[in-house]
């Protein structure tokens, strides 16, 4: 065969033929060319992203360029899918081995993942250049600086006092009031102090600076003046050093006595605050509404040194350099998954039943789920209901798809059927373990808040995450058994 | 049966039929399963095709020849134990349908078929041709009657699918090179590796569309299309080909050529198959059909083939200049019918044959542009 293809390498072809002529299944799966046309992509992509100047400090326009790329990534894959659709093995009666189902799946998967993925390339082009520009130690260690010389230099202009409160602890009783503030306040002992209960007592300790115990029941709980005047959010979260919060502050600065040769530190402060100064925030990122007069410090302070830029390029910064870190992988990756997931699972079906079937199909979705949410408006059971449904509708889709076996011609009720069976298999786990706990949160909400056991929630995203892994596992080993059956009894059934 | 193809093929080169000998010669190289023999019968048949495309006068080479004779030779060596065997393909049982939205019915019909043969469908536009061929094919679900298929033990309709191929009237268009398509289709029968590339070959110079491989659907004629779907359906290796209409789009010289090749490719030792096919064309399908079955509103009227002719009357069609009248009285006899078609007469005849006839009227010097006995034709049921 001739070089069909100009622009691709001979061992694209060659390998192009060699699937033609041995492997139909792969070769009208066309994975080999995608995969050979992303990498391209995705190394011209890069090539563009690292090219085009971007400073870490501006905000992000990374939703743009996402944009972009996935505008261009949709016409990849209506390409790819008008190629697709050319040529395919089952729907020519051809002879179908063990185990092509599956590999037709997995073909569809990694080609449609390819499109994918490269969406993400410029938000990691991105983390790549703020991460060289600014080191993790580099980030917590200038935001200590900026701030230890803020308090350096208005040593006596920021207030030292530290805010008390006293906080009695016990169980709130029926006839409690409330003050407008929600706090209870009564007076006892000629002090007036705040009558609390053991949760609220737990996240006001977690917030204080620091707590004295009068006795087992009676606290006081101190609060620093706010002296963070920049931060980086989550940035001393993956750094050794940790950002000094206000209380280290006013250990190291206002414990002791002020420095006389302010010079030094307002020679660091200055060049600080040019590095982080790129470019005025569009937004009034450091407005604090000042609560008492204490704040005022705090408005002042940001006004006289322009601390909105920055604290705006310090988000701007971590934000970049930090966005694949903890949950936001965990996310990304699922983003990436099920997005994927679903386009394949489309164009599964579609390869397998009839067009005609097929758009019925996505039709019948949709009006179904406006009757349901009609419904469940009506009968206000919320999520509950929601999975319920889910999983009733589940369950009336496998038995349409199950009647295939009973059929003689081919008709467009069980074909639904069994494409919503199809669609739907690799997320019911998830559902079902949703419905449990919800079922769990329905019966705690019903008892009081210290009768209710929480523990049994500790390994509620474990089990999510697996209900992912058994959904997946169910759609392969059905996908390969159950619905390559009942598609080849489909499609080949005559018409009535 | 090997000598005497080889006698068949020695006759065609003698008397200058080289296009037949070389079809022939792909068809017995085919039948000896010997790659070998196969690839040299491709490049003989392309050295034919060189000399095709010659100026006119031109002589073939003595080489031609030389290299016919010795695969001729080779061919005979190779097949001399291989010999062919026919088998029950289908049998359909008082089939019929009834079309839930319109008030037509195809009604009971049975037939049979088996491999090697060529059963050939006629009737008018709309009276149940396409329908029936449907239902044989699977792709319609019937209201009574059933269909065995002899060669499948409990098939699904899958495999059904696969073992029958159908070509409807409207081939639907093909994407990419026509050429990845054949290869494509080799490939869903199994067909890999190089053996894949040498059937195709083996295809494209047996239906003459080499030249035309490296084109797309759009730039070929809708001859050469129909020729490329009988190409891509043979390399999907079915045993039965259903064919709606096969001869609509194709020349004179096409039909007899698509109609000869079908019979050959049927009567296939590698792989025997069965052919139905549908057409208006009907003697031609007379010629190379077995069997032809006549339908008229949905009813089988006729069935003709070669072991059960029964005789009705002759019957016999001219084309003359002279009157009625004249030739009633050259015939002598009441009982002879003489209907005018607007351009012949049709002659019906209780007694006298259709050759007795012809006979008399050339005696007596009637001029005549054309005559066909029809006495075992189904024109006489139009």
């Amino acid at each position: 065969m001739k070089n069909k293809r100009r622009f691709v390498p001979g061992f694209i072809n060659k390998l192009d033929e060699y699937l033609l002529l041995n492997k139909p299944a792969t070769w009208s799966a066309r994975t080999h060319l995608v995969l050979y046309y992303g990498l391209v992509f995705s190394i011209a992509l890069t090539a563009v992203c690292f090219l085009i100047p971007d400073d870490p400090r501006s905000r992000s326009n990374v939703y743009i360029w996402g944009f972009l790329v996935a505008v261009l990534a949709v016409i990849g894959f209506i390409t790819w899918l008008i190629y697709l659709l050319r040529f395919n093995v089952f729907k020519r009666f051809g002879i179908v081995t063990m185990g092509d189902k599956i590999k037709t799946f997995l073909l569809y998967f990694i080609a449609i993942g390819t499109m994918v993925v490269v969406i993400y390339i410029p938000a990691v082009i991105e983390s790549v250049k703020a991460n060289r520009a600014y080191g993790n130690e580099e980030i917590v260690q200038d935001v200590n600086t900026i701030n230890l010389s803020i308090c350096r230099l208005n040593y006596d202009s920021i207030p030292h006092k530290w805010k008390a409160d006293t906080f009695l602890v016990r169980n709130m009783p029926e006839t409690t009031v409330y003050d407008e503030d929600g706090q209870v306040l009564i007076h006892g002992h000629g002090k007036d102090f705040h009558l609390i209960d053991t949760a609220n007592f737990k996240n006001r300790k977690m917030d204080a600076d620091s707590v004295i115990a009068i006795n087992d029941s009676l606290f006081v709980l101190f609060k620093c003046p706010d002296y963070n005047f920049v931060n980086a959010d989550g940035g001393g979260m993956y750094a050794d050093a940790r950002i000094l919060n206000s209380a280290d502050i006013y250990y190291t600065i206002f414990k002791k006595p002020a420095i006389a040769d302010k010079n030094k530190a307002q020679t660091l402060l200055t060049q600080l605050l040019k590095k982080y100064n790129a470019v005025k925030s569009p937004y009034r990122y450091d407005v604090v509404e000042a609560d008492d007069q204490n704040d005022g410090y705090l408005l002042h302070i940001r006004a006289k040194y322009a601390l909105g830029p920055v604290n705006s390029s310090l988000y701007n910064i971590t934000e970049r350099k930090y966005r694949w870190q903890g949950n936001s992988m965990e996310i990304f990756l699922r983003l990436f998954y099920y997005s994927t997931l679903i386009v394949t699972l489309l164009v599964f079906i579609f390869r397998h039943s009839a067009i005609k079937t097929f758009f019925l199909t996505l039709l019948s979705a949709v009006i179904l789920l406006i009757l349901t949410l009609l419904f469940l408006t009506l009968v206000r059971t919320g999520t509950t209901g929601v999975f319920l449904c889910c999983i009733v509708y589940f369950l009336f889709f496998l038995v349409l798809a199950l009647t295939v076996n009973y059929a003689r011609t081919r008709n467009v009720i069980n074909g639904i059927g069994l494409n919503l069976t199809v669609f739907f298999t690799a997320f019911m786990p998830l559902l079902i373990i949703s419905f449990y706990y919800q079922l769990l949160r329905n019966a705690d909400n019903l008892k009081e808040y210290d009768a209710r056991d929480f523990n049994k929630y500790n390994n509620e995203n474990l089990h999510y995450f697996y209900a992912e892994i058994i959904g997946a596992a169910l759609l392969f080993v059905l996908i390969e058994t159950l619905f390559k059956q009942l598609y080849r009894k489909w499609y080949a059934l005559p018409e009535a | 049966m090997q000598n005497s193809t080889t006698d068949e093929i020695a006759s065609y080169l003698s008397h200058h039929d080289y296009s037949l000998a070389m079809r022939r010669m792909l068809d017995f190289s085919m039948d000896t399963g010997d790659e070998k023999l196969m690839y040299d019968a491709i490049g003989w048949s392309k050295l034919y095709r060189g000399y095709e495309k010659q100026e006119t006068g031109k002589q073939i080479h003595d080489a031609f020849f030389t290299s016919a004779q010795s695969l001729l030779a080779r061919l005979q060596a190779a097949g001399k134990n291989i010999s062919s065997q026919n088998y029950a393909l289908i049998e359909a049982s008082a089939i019929s349908k009834q079309y839930s939205q319109s008030s037509f019915s195809l009604k009971p019909v049975s037939l049979q078929l088996d491999t090697g043969n060529i059963l050939g469908i006629v009737g008018e536009n709309g009276n149940g041709k396409t329908t029936l061929l449907r239902c044989l094919s699977g792709q319609l679900a019937l209201d009574s009657g059933k269909i065995e298929y002899k060669l499948l033990k409990d098939p699904d309709y899958y495999s059904i699918r696969n073992h029958v191929v159908f070509i409807p009237q409207r081939i639907p268009k093909w994407y990419g090179l026509l050429k990845d398509n054949l290869h494509f289709s080799a490939s869903l029968a199994g067909v890999t590796g190089s053996r894949n590339q040498l059937l195709v070959d083996f295809m494209l110079e047996r239906l003459n569309l080499s030249g035309y491989a490296h084109l797309t659907w759009g730039q070929i004629s809708s001859g050469y299309r129909t020729r490329f779907e009988i190409a891509r359906v043979l390399l999907q290796q079915p045993r039965l080909l259903i064919l709606d209409e096969p001869l609509a789009n194709l020349d004179i010289n096409a039909q007899q050529t698509i109609l000869t090749d079908l019979k050959f490719i049927a009567k296939s030792v590698h792989h025997p198959m069965g052919v139905i096919l549908s057409s208006q064309q009907l003697h031609e399908v007379e010629k190379c059909a077995g069997k032809v079955i006549f339908i008229k509103q949905g009813n089988c009227i006729f069935k003709a083939d070669e072991k059960q002719q029964e005789k009705i009357s002759y019957a016999l069609e001219i084309e003359t200049t002279a009157s009625r009248e004249t030739i009633l009285e050259i015939l002598n006899d009441d009982r002879i019918e003489i209907q005018f078609n607007g351009g012949f007469y049709t002659i019906v005849s209780p007694q006298q044959s259709s050759q007795e006839i012809i006979g008399k009227l050339v005696h007596q010097q009637v001029a005549m542009s054309y005559f066909r006995d029809i006495t075992y034709s189904t024109k006489r049921f139009f």
